[in-house]
């Protein structure tokens, strides 16, 4: 995995925008832009890097330096658009400016941060909270005879993440949707340089409540193969088990979200008891009900309780039968799948040139999925059904939801069988060269989650990116909204279920 | 039959008065409860309504600085309006409170005046939210009331007059032969016409957190403290204004007509037992329907309107 990475490409700042175009063009896809500071590992400048995923299972890693002062390069948006809040993104925490981006508002760091301030550079001490700017956030807004704006949140009438949603609308229609997030922006990023990888390990797990097994198997795969560790068999079976455990209980709660955006409670009911009973099997398995503090880089903290381990396959059976009788009732409802259909229609070309990730890309017509196309922990020897549909949109995703989770209990039965024994943890075995980087990934819930990591002095992080699923995702919800009514948001928003934190970091 | 003392008239006004008044928001108790239960949720007490009246009287008012005059008399001008409207329903004995102030039109009328008064509340305050509820709100009344007209338009037929206490004699004195097919079309349009009146799935959900996705709570989202609670409790009697509205002109069966206390008595248990009835009828359907697309909304009303008139039809062309 790592080992296969780990050649970069060193091209001209100029020449990062068509090389990484000739990447995603020949097939592949586009995995994230890196901003980095050379500063911490003796160089003078920034750098930009690209990674882009090769058809098969190689990564593309193109690096362009760029000086520290009058930091800019040409964007890379106007040929690839997956990588515009990227490059929003670096734009902020680095400084480094994309010329030509078609849309060059702020995006992680909001109005009041003044300019100049950019924490990711090396000179900026973590923690620094520079004085607030006067400056003021500007909506795009449509204007016209009749398009009123409807700003909704941060704060919302229920107890949810923050983010600012602007409407454009023309009586119940909406017009466009500017979606502003990072209002839970926590700097994790900053806070995990010069850590050990160890002690960044539960940060990372932290980024957001629901996907921790992913983000902990993302990055506990990165730091695996910058210190060329073997993570022992069971451990890599168990990592399955956990990470489509972590799948399942989030597809069952979205499947019930989905029914609460349309008011239909013997949805929300029995998917959120069944829910409620999947999270106290993770509770029995692990003693933590979201599965926190269980992956680690080198295998797991500890093994899995061996009673619960032993109850899992009657429960899973159980579960089995009850969320196809959950879903039957939902599908047989008239009147819940008039609301589903042809709302929220994401096209495929749109999911393709916003670089959708997950559900949300499978719903329409995309046939990825990191598990079968770049195999990690025991998924190589694991036949994993990727579950695709056509019509990209909330029915879509309610059905592919409705069989990954079908399909998840397959694989979990699967591992019950075929769990071996030995130990689940060893110590990583070398401290990488100051300046090594790897890139580990998982596909959960809600898609593919990268973790970019270089190493400093001592075993220590250099710099550190998380890039979640959700990241590429909140870009097809706002493309998703225009042309379907305004209380049809909430609906069409549940059926993406995206994550604010893990988002904001 | 013999016209009541006014001393007569004022024991069963006041019963009724005193009845309504004090039940309202035990009604939404109840449909809370009842849905909680077929959601496998524990839920609210019955009694939480009057608590969260209380909370909201004691807590204090915070106003929108767009709002004028406007959003200080509105709570009572809705309030007053759906008041005076249950005063003209007869729904413990069959004569009204308020007999001879008006009929059924009247009755519609102060509806349709409570909810001109909070949707022009919802608006003064100057937010999205209320904006939206109230455009929403005015929409779907301008489906509602002609429905609502129309459906008990054949029991003012059939009765031979839109007051409501002579409707509601007539039943009571027909027994189950007022219960013609004609009616029972007329009772099934203005069941569908209730859920929209009071705000219930599916089409509006009353329990949501959603803003873009509400109407009546829409409007409700600036108001706080004494205002809210007025505002609250008038929702919660116009539940059962519109349930002893449909009580009064399909079911008036157990009202009274004698003033003795046994009569008297039987008459509240039966006006209670419609009451509850009502509620946990809201709570089933809040419970078991999804919500209908905003624009879908049309269709249902014109669907009620529709079994209406085939009621009114029957009564007028084929042969009784």
């Amino acid at each position: 995995m790592g080992e296969a990475d780990d050649v970069i490409d060193h091209v001209a700042a100029e020449a990062l925008g068509p090389r990484l175009a000739d990447e995603v063009g020949g097939g592949g896809r586009f995995v994230m832009l890196v901003g980095l500071d050379e500063r911490g590992l003796g160089g003078d400048g920034l750098a930009l890097e690209a990674v882009a995923m090769r058809p098969g299972v190689g990564l593309a890693r193109l690096r362009a330096d760029v000086p520290l002062t009058a930091a800019a390069y040409p964007s890379v948006t106007p040929l690839v658009p997956a990588a515009h809040w990227d490059e929003r993104e670096t734009r902020d925490l680095f400084g480094i400016v994309p010329v030509g981006h078609p849309d060059p508002r702020r995006l992680v760091l909001h109005e009041r941060w003044p300019r100049g301030h950019h924490p990711l550079r090396k000179d900026v001490p973590a923690g620094e909270r520079p004085p607030a700017a006067e400056r003021q956030f500007v909506p795009f807004e449509v204007h016209g005879e009749g398009v009123y704006q409807l700003p909704v949140g941060p704060i919302h009438a229920g107890i949810i993440e923050p983010g600012h949603f602007r409407f454009s609308a023309i009586g119940e229609r909406v017009l466009h949707l500017d979606a502003r997030l990072f209002f839970a922006h926590r700097g994790l990023e900053k806070l995990a340089e010069g850590r050990t990888f160890a002690a960044a390990a539960p940060l990372v797990e932290r980024a957001c409540g629901i996907c921790t097994v992913t983000h902990a198997l993302a990055y506990a795969q990165a730091v695996e193969a910058l210190t060329r560790t073997e993570v022992p068999p069971r451990a890599r079976w168990a990592r399955v088990l956990l990470a489509e455990l972590e799948r399942l209980y989030n597809h069952v709660g979205d499947l019930g979200n989905i029914c609460a955006g349309i008011g239909f409670h013997p949805g929300i009911s029995r998917l959120g008891w069944l829910r409620e009973r999947l999270l106290r099997v993770n509770d029995g398995l692990t003693g933590h009900r979201y599965l926190t503090g269980v992956v680690a880089p080198g295998g797991l903290v500890f093994d899995l309780d061996a009673n619960a381990l032993a109850a899992l396959p009657a429960i899973l059976d159980d579960v089995t039968v009850e969320l196809a009788s959950a879903v039957r009732a939902i599908v047989r409802s008239e009147g819940v799948m008039a609301r589903l259909h042809g709302t929220g229609v994401v096209s495929r070309e749109t999911a393709e040139a916003l670089g959708a990730l997950g559900v949300a890309a499978r719903a329409s017509g995309l046939d990825l999925d990191l598990r079968r196309d770049r195999p990690y922990a025991a998924y190589g020897e694991l036949a994993v059904d990727v579950v695709t549909a056509g019509s990209g949109d909330v029915a879509a995703r309610f059905h592919v939801r409705a069989q990954e989770a079908q399909a998840s209990l397959h694989v979990l039965r699967e591992v019950l069988a075929r769990l071996p024994g030995g130990r689940v943890v060893v110590p990583l075995a070398s401290t990488p060269p100051p300046g090594d980087s790897a890139l580990g990934a998982a596909e959960g819930p809600r898609g593919a989650s990268w973790t970019w990591l270089r190493a400093g002095a001592g075993g220590t992080i250099d710099r550190l990116r998380l890039r979640s699923a959700s990241f590429a995702n909140w870009p097809v919800v706002a493309a998703a909204v225009p042309g379907n009514l305004v209380p049809d948001f909430p609906l069409i928003n549940k059926s993406f279920e995206l994550c604010y934190a893990c988002t904001d970091r | 039959m013999d016209v009541p003392s006014p001393v007569e008239e004022l024991v069963v006004g006041t019963l009724q008065v005193v009845l309504v008044l004090l039940v309202a928001p035990a009604l939404l108790g109840i449909t809370k409860a009842v849905k909680a239960r077929l959601q496998y949720r524990r839920g609210p007490a019955v009694v939480q309504p009057y608590r969260d009246l209380a909370k909201w009287w004691r807590k204090e008012s915070v106003e929108s600085e767009a709002a004028s005059l406007l959003t200080a008399i509105a709570p009572a001008l809705v309030l007053a309006a759906i008041v005076v409207a249950t005063l003209l329903v007869p729904i413990v004995g069959d004569r009204p409170p308020l007999t001879g102030w008006g009929d059924l039109l009247v009755v519609v009328g102060l509806m349709a005046l409570a909810r001109f008064v909070l949707a022009l509340a919802a608006l003064d305050a100057g937010s999205a939210f209320g904006g939206m509820g109230s455009s929403r709100e005015v929409a779907i009344a301008a489906l509602v009331e002609p429905a609502l007209l129309l459906a008990l338009a054949g029991a003012a037929l059939a009765a031979g007059s839109t007051d409501l206490g002579v409707i509601a004699r007539a039943g009571a004195a027909a027994g189950t032969a007022w219960l013609t097919p004609a009616l029972l079309l007329g009772a099934g349009a203005f069941a569908v016409v209730a859920l929209a009146e009071t705000g219930h799935e599916p089409v509006d959900n009353p329990d949501t957190h959603l803003e873009l996705t509400m109407v009546h709570e829409g409007m409700l989202l600036e108001a706080s403290g004494p205002r809210l609670a007025i505002l609250a409790y008038a929702a919660e009697l116009r539940l059962v204004l519109v349930a002893g509205l449909f009580a009064a002109a399909f079911l008036p069966f157990g009202i009274a007509s004698d003033v003795a206390p046994l009569p008297l008595l039987g008459a509240v248990a039966a006006a209670l037992a419609k009451l509850t009835g009502a509620a946990v009828a809201l709570a089933v359907v809040d419970a078991t329907v999804a919500k209908l697309r905003i624009l879908a909304l049309p269709e249902l009303l014109a669907t009620a309107s529709i079994l209406a008139l085939t009621g009114l039809a029957a009564r007028l062309w084929l042969p009784a």
